[in-house]
């Protein structure tokens, strides 16, 4: 007989070492317990959120209906975000065209630009889009 | 652990799934006492292991719905038992003392022990309270990580594939680590070696 199967065979007698009898039942009422009590100290979000999971789940909607809708949500809020900023850039315009901005022509190189209203010279610049002008004008 | 379990754990795993608390009741039927074993030997507390055992159950609980089945449920909550057994040993400053007043009585009709307490001097002198102390103490003086492979190979029998999954270690670490502890167990337990 070796040497380490001898520490072997002593260190396998502690499998002796057990709980007393009746443990594991009342370890099983105690888990329970503990059971019961977390899930009534849940927060009400995680559990409206599992209830809708389950809800959900009722219907066997199959995942690439989830990704289907995400997609199309996804789309939605791109065009209405996309239409609220051509209504923006074109209300811009017609402000622009109603309020033409005035700028120096000779703003001097890394020098101060003078304020408009002190300079002598000025150039209007009409923020018209060149689109807007008749395409041939005969 | 190889004999065929009715219902078998994969069912069990997928009706807690659906919501039926009485089939995860089951599992902890069906492992607490393993789970029991594993925790216990690594913290040779009853106390503690009880906490813990509670712990790791409710953990289970928790985080079944992520559990795949990659895995036996057997591995499963042993990786979680150990991985939590051994983030509480290194929180834990201080050796707690150990009761020693429950040991099963029929170790005492254990050949192993009725050998290794009554070959020579040292061993006669023995009784189960003593032999008991030593054993933990040696237990205790190996690292965690040598204390693991020793509890799951030599006290709970598992085989070394087995422990190189639950631990995420690969097979010659966990005869290299085995070796290595048998080596330290050898000096603690001298006297009670057998000749």
């Amino acid at each position: 007989m070796s040497e380490l199967s001898d520490i072997q065979k002593l260190i396998r007698l502690k499998r002796y070492e057990q709980p007393p009898e009746g443990y594991f039942d009342d370890f099983l009422f105690e888990f329970q317990r503990r059971q019961r009590a977390e899930m009534l100290k849940r927060p009400l979000w995680q559990i409206v959120w599992e209830r809708a999971n389950l809800w959900l789940e009722s219907f066997r909607v199959p995942a690439i209906a989830y990704a289907s809708i995400l997609v199309a949500a996804v789309g939605v809020t791109g065009v209405v975000v996309n239409s609220q900023n051509n209504a923006s850039a074109v209300s811009g315009g017609i402000a622009a065209v109603n309020n033409p901005v005035v700028v120096s022509p000779a703003a001097p190189v890394g020098g101060q630009v003078a304020p408009a209203s002190t300079s002598p010279h000025s150039y209007v610049l009409e923020k018209r889009p060149v689109s807007y002008d008749a395409p041939f004008s005969f | 652990m190889n004999e065929p379990l009715d219902p078998p754990d994969n069912v069990l795993v997928a009706r807690t799934k659906e919501g039926d608390a009485s089939a995860f009741d089951e599992l902890v039927r069906r492992y607490s006492p393993r789970v029991y074993g594993l925790v216990y030997n690594m913290t040779s507390n009853h106390e503690e292991t009880n906490d813990l055992l509670q712990d790791v159950f409710l953990k289970a609980f928790r985080s079944i719905r992520g559990f795949r089945g990659d895995s036996s449920f057997y591995t499963w909550i042993h990786t979680i038992a150990m991985n939590m057994t051994i983030n509480f040993l290194k929180k834990r400053n201080r050796r707690r003392a150990m009761s020693l007043d429950d040991v099963d009585s029929h170790i005492e009709n254990d050949p192993d022990y009725i050998e290794a307490t009554a070959t020579s001097d040292p061993r006669r002198e023995a009784n189960l309270g003593e032999l008991q102390k030593r054993l933990n103490d040696a237990m205790q003086k190996l690292s965690h990580d040598h204390r693991a492979v020793v509890t799951m190979f030599d006290i709970q029998g598992m085989p070394h594939a087995e422990i190189a999954k639950i631990l995420g270690i690969s097979e010659g670490t966990v005869r290299s680590r085995l070796f290595y502890a048998h080596r330290q167990l050898q000096n603690y337990l001298e006297e009670f070696r057998g000749a």
